[in-house]
């Protein structure tokens, strides 16, 4: 075991591989976020159309492996989108890998927030109703602020998972911090520093964020 | 000013919560629902508001029909009616003076200053003026339910529902929220009131109507129904409340 092949320098590159790590999940949750909320009203709506989009979305990106979605979107899009264009396209790696996370993270939340939205008191609805306020408005100021307050551990769950699963694009050559830590071992022809290190950090970030949202939710209780 | 007519509404396709109800109220007058429960009382206050939409039937408002398939129209037409609920449903996620400033801002688009003036002087009206910045969860049931109204209020309505607003209420809270009420009807505000309150019925009401199985049995004066009325099931059911 020798940790001194972890020079100042390797730390670094090790870091800038977990910069793209949260690069990539905070992205991810944000897109996953606003599809998720998309989703949601749109598998609560009464409109028809709407609600069977939502659910085949759902179900596609739940019922098939995120490391398949990435794989997919990487090397089976180009195809597809080459027979209609007629030209190939070049995909690039990180941009393809976060589309494809924030769209499997979107499908999950969908359900997480739509969950969050039944959670919420049907009185809420109904005198946001009689005070005249529209469905937007209804839905933007008085049900998800409620929603979200309700689904913020899951939610942080789901970003957490999301810092971790963003180690599946070093499948398509994106250097995040897996496939940096994978790197320096290759090079040094020793796994065991620098994995280990990677880990430590991927670790730390995550004890961070549970931290900070427990701050979150500590503020939130006010209205409790 | 209000006028319902032949109201009809049926849940689940069997049971009849509303069976042909008709009625006028007057500019100024206060009517009381009374009844026993599932007697379709609630459902009438609801379907004047829209909250629910009857089957059959119309309810004018100012002689103008509510349409209730245009949502646009209905969130206008709302306006002029105040609603309180048995549940108070304060927002849970805003402060007593948000819940009070959030329609007036955005459904009627006054300033925040305006908003907040008029809030102030409809708390300090239903005694509750040093609670604006309290969040409803630490509010007892009673000043919840002040704020309500005095939420309500804000609206500037020409009309004011009232869906039995002490029922959730611990005793000792009653007396403050009829106290609020009653406050209204000396300021001559139009009312509809669904209440198990027999004494406050009759004590405020101009007229009160008794409803059972979804239909108006009798209506009239407080002093007809409470004391002439013949009627059997109206003498079994004050028997049994008073």
């Amino acid at each position: 075991m020798d940790f001194s092949i972890i020079t100042w320098d390797i730390f670094l590159y090790l870091l800038r591989g977990a910069g793209t790590s949260l690069l990539i999940a905070v992205i991810a949750v944000m897109a996953g976020t606003v599809l998720g909320t998309l989703g949601a009203i749109a598998r609560l709506s009464h409109n028809k159309f709407a609600n069977i989009v939502a659910a085949i979305y759902v179900e596609v990106l739940r019922g098939t492996p995120m490391l398949m979605q990435i794989t997919f979107a990487f090397l089976a899009l180009p195809a597809i989108i080459r027979m209609i264009v007629g030209h190939p396209i070049r995909f690039d790696p990180l941009v393809t890998g976060i589309v494809a996370i924030g769209l499997n993270s979107g499908a999950y939340t969908t359900e997480l927030i739509r969950s969050g939205i039944n959670g919420v008191d049907h009185g809420q609805f109904e005198a946001a109703d009689t005070l005249g306020l529209s469905y937007k408005q209804k839905m933007k100021m008085v049900i998800l602020p409620q929603a979200f307050k309700n689904i913020l551990p899951p939610l942080v769950s789901e970003f957490i998972t999301l810092i971790k699963d963003s180690s599946l694009l070093s499948t398509i050559g994106v250097v995040e911090l897996m496939k940096s830590a994978t790197t320096v071992g290759a090079n040094y022809y020793a796994y065991l520093p620098p994995l280990t290190v990677a880990s430590c950090i991927y670790l730390i970030l995550n004890l961070i964020i549970s931290t900070c949202s427990r701050v979150i939710e500590r503020r939130l209780a006010v209205s409790d | 000013m209000i006028d319902v007519k032949n109201l009809s509404k049926t849940f689940d396709k069997k049971v009849h919560a509303v069976k042909d109800v008709s009625f006028h109220v007057d500019k100024g007058e206060v009517i009381s629902l009374i009844g026993p429960s599932g007697s379709g009382k609630s459902t009438v206050l609801r379907c004047i508001n829209g909250l629910e939409t009857p089957d059959e039937g119309t309810v004018l408002i100012n002689g103008k029909a509510l349409d209730f398939s245009n949502p646009k129209q209905a969130q206008k037409d709302r306006t002029v009616m105040g609603f309180v609920f048995q549940h108070f449903n304060l927002f849970a996620n805003m402060t007593v003076l948000q819940n009070l400033t959030l329609a007036p801002i955005n459904v009627l688009g006054k300033s925040q200053q305006e908003a907040e003036a008029t809030a102030l002087k409809y708390l300090e009206r239903v005694g509750l003026l040093d609670k604006k910045d309290s969040y409803p969860s630490k509010l007892s049931g009673g000043q919840q339910q002040r704020v309500a109204i005095a939420r309500a209020l804000c609206m500037e309505p020409q009309i004011m529902l009232f869906d039995e607003p002490t029922s959730a209420l611990d005793p000792e809270m009653i007396k403050e929220v009829l106290n609020v009420i009653r406050d209204l009807v000396n300021d001559g505000m139009t009312m509809i009131i669904v209440t198990h309150e027999m004494n406050f019925a009759r004590e405020v009401s101009n007229r009160i109507a008794f409803l059972e199985d979804g239909t108006i049995v009798e209506m009239g004066t407080p002093e007809y129904i409470f004391t002439q009325s013949q009627n059997q099931r109206i003498q079994e059911f004050l028997e049994k409340v008073l």
